[in-house]
């Protein structure tokens, strides 16, 4: 029996098969242990092509785009999303229009990969996500992986890709496994995949809300026999293609979007916008959404609680919806990645 | 390692600045017919710096400029046909319009990016060094910045890493005394540039005079030293800036309404002083005294003058880039 593989591995795989193949691949940034990510690579490839920086984030994105000018095809690491914020003027006033500034004729062939932090108290600065933010900008593609497959193709192709692309990788989804395919070159993650299957209602999430939106149809089903399509909104490029999401809501009549992000002004909103456009006249009830509390992440436990959605939350507010009573959840556990993790990061 | 007349370098380098010259006088005479619709940092006073630079350069290195960078383009691509197109909007301009004066770039001649934000190209410098190292297609990084780029922490950032790295880089500091119209005393908080670089693992080489030949010949020395001892060159290169820090008046002519920045702050007379000595004048002088002939320079110089003329109202009748092709644009189709 084929054994399972955790989502951290499925990475280092597909930068360890790119990097064999192409010697213009390099890893590089201020933490190159990446929780295991990137496990071996240095000793296989050697400090040259496994580099650690000293902490210059904006430096060190400016290298990247330097590099990728000048025929390379850099991946840049950082081990939190927060830390990526000191090299937004190189992200969205350089990178992003580094192609369409040379009239289109340069390739800016780079990838940066950024930690999703949550939990243990990671407060306010080493939780964000703000996938939301950089997808506002033309010129970037974004990718949130959610199972180990979807890593391992999904970086696989951001590596070959000729455009700049930042990968969003949830802390807790590292832990995921399962059996891997290990045929990526044909698959495309430029539409939202389809993760189950039903007829009462439509979810689309990203990234770690995926893994609740999974469990909130569980309990949907034993407790009220309701089915739900849930798609993993995996990339921006899939705004681009959303027809298998207007065919399930024409179909379902109802609509939740579980973002794991802040709602206001970003991504749930655009994808709610196109679906009602697209939708309208199949609508049961109006378009709902559930994201993080509009504050900052605080640090306590209880306090950390509030401000992430979680299963229940989406069961909740599907009851509502659709005028159901609420159901008991005392037979359900909710994921805690306490019973997992002791620290320190 | 001065460049020998008989194989023809200085006139080389006469030409890139009476290129570069006469470019920028068509700007001026043009400038107020409104056709040329981009914000403009003139290069009026730094040519002889650039010129030498990047003739010692010209085959082995990435370049990187920043915002006032007409000087850098035109001696890259010597293409006056694209810088004007580019100016004024066309669709073979170097850009196709895109870019504007501030942006432009030369894919095939190695130019690979300019920024309208202080400093944001140096970086750029530290990835173009790696990749002469691995795909080993050319031996240097050569990055161009103003001196108010000193006071930013990226600039910081990475001359720490060009050290550390050990990388091939050349810093081409051209120092005009001023971050728009400020001089150094109000805003530089260190002793000296010289002081500043020469705490880092760096190598400080100067020039006080905006002069061609020792600017390829303070190049040809900075390549030597990064091979004999692998670490970065720092070239502080003075010039006097002529014109405003935007825009084609000097800084004593009455502003428009629309003008951003202070009046009088430099000295009227040093002006006076430096308008007598353009750049292309000094290195006229130059190169009389090192042998050519009056009539021969006088050719040159005219011949550019027609040329850029010729170019100017060619790249005039150019087409716009079509509007509709732009989403095309914002990634790279194979």
């Amino acid at each position: 029996m084929k054994k399972k593989t955790s989502y951290s591995e499925s990475i280092k795989q597909a930068i360890d098969e790119e990097m064999k193949a192409d010697n213009s691949i390099f890893v590089i940034g201020g933490e190159t242990k990446m929780f295991g990510s990137l496990e071996g690579l240095e000793k296989k490839y050697g400090k040259n092509r496994v580099i650690t920086t000293p902490i210059s984030e904006e430096a060190t994105t400016g290298l990247i785009l330097g590099a990728a000018l000048s025929g390379m095809r850099p991946i840049q690491v950082h081990i939190r999303v927060d830390f990526m914020l000191l090299a937004i003027n190189q992200i969205i006033n350089m990178i992003s229009s580094a192609t369409f500034g040379s009239n289109g004729q340069m390739k800016c062939p780079l990838l940066i990969r950024a930690v999703v932090g949550r939990g243990w108290g990671q407060g306010y600065q080493h939780s964000k996500s703000l996938h939301g933010l950089f997808s506002q900008i033309p010129g970037l593609k974004i990718i949130m992986p959610t199972t180990p497959n979807d890593a391992k193709g999904m970086i696989k192709q951001a590596i070959r890709n000729d455009a700049p692309v930042i990968s969003f990788e949830h802390r807790w989804l590292y832990w995921q496994e399962e059996k891997l395919i290990n045929d990526y070159d044909d698959v495309n993650y430029d539409i939202p995949s389809k993760l189950n299957s039903g007829n009462d209602l439509t979810i689309i999430a990203t990234s770690w809300m995926n893994v609740e939106a999974s469990m909130a149809c569980k309990i949907l089903e034993i407790k009220h026999n309701i089915s739900v399509d849930l798609f993993d909104f995996r990339s921006t490029a899939s705004l681009n293609n959303l027809s298998i999401i207007f065919e399930s809501v024409k179909k379902t009549g109802r609509c939740l979007i579980a973002d794991n992000d802040w709602l206001t002004s970003g991504l749930s909103g655009e994808i709610a916008f196109r679906i009602q456009e697209n939708c309208i006249e199949s609508m049961k009830s109006p378009i709902k959404r559930i994201g993080f509390k509009n504050i900052p992440c605080p640090t306590a436990r209880n306090l950390e609680n509030y401000f992430y959605p979680n299963a229940f939350d989406i069961v909740r507010m599907v009851e509502s919806t659709i005028g159901l009573k609420e159901s008991s959840l005392e037979d359900f556990d909710l994921y805690s990645h306490e019973k997992k993790f002791r620290g320190p990061f | 390692m001065s460049p020998n007349k008989s194989n023809k370098n200085f006139k080389n380098l006469f030409e890139i600045v009476a290129l570069i010259s006469s470019c920028e006088n068509i700007i001026i005479n043009k400038y107020n017919e409104n056709e040329m619709k981009t914000p403009m940092h003139m290069s009026f006073g730094d040519e002889n710096c650039i010129a030498g630079v990047v003739e010692s350069l010209r085959f082995n290195s990435f370049f990187f400029g920043y915002y006032r960078s007409h000087s850098l383009y035109l001696a890259i691509s010597k293409d006056p046909y694209s810088f004007f197109a580019e100016l004024l909007g066309r669709k073979n301009g170097s850009n196709g319009g895109i870019a504007g004066s501030m942006h432009m770039s030369s894919y095939k001649n190695s130019l690979l990016n300019l920024s309208a934000i202080v400093a944001s190209t140096l970086p750029l410098s530290l990835g173009a060094a790696l990749s002469c190292a691995t795909l080993k297609e050319k031996e240097f990084s050569t990055v161009f910045f103003g001196d108010g780029a000193l006071e930013e922490g990226v600039f910081h950032e990475t001359l720490n890493m060009a050290c550390l790295f050990k990388l091939p880089i050349i810093f081409v500091c051209l120092d005009n005394d001023l971050a728009v119209d400020l001089k150094k005393d109000y805003r530089q908080g260190f002793k000296s540039i010289e002081d500043l670089i020469k705490s880092y693992n760096c190598e400080y080489l100067h020039l006080d005079n905006p002069d061609a030949i020792q600017s390829y010949d303070i190049t040809e020395k900075a390549k030597f030293i990064i091979k004999e001892k692998n670490c970065p060159v720092f070239l502080h290169l003075k010039y006097y800036r002529y014109l405003q820090h935007i825009g084609i008046q000097s800084d004593f002519e009455n502003h428009s309404d629309n003008s951003f920045e202070k009046k009088n702050y430099r000295s009227k007379e040093t002006y006076n002083e430096y308008i007598k000595k353009t750049p292309i004048d000094f290195l006229y002088k130059r190169l009389l005294n090192e042998g050519f002939k009056k009539k021969e320079l006088n050719t040159i110089k005219k011949k550019y003058l027609n040329l850029t003329e010729n170019f100017f109202n060619e790249a005039r009748k150019d087409n716009f880039n079509i509007a509709e092709d732009l989403e095309k644009k914002v990634f790279f189709k194979k």
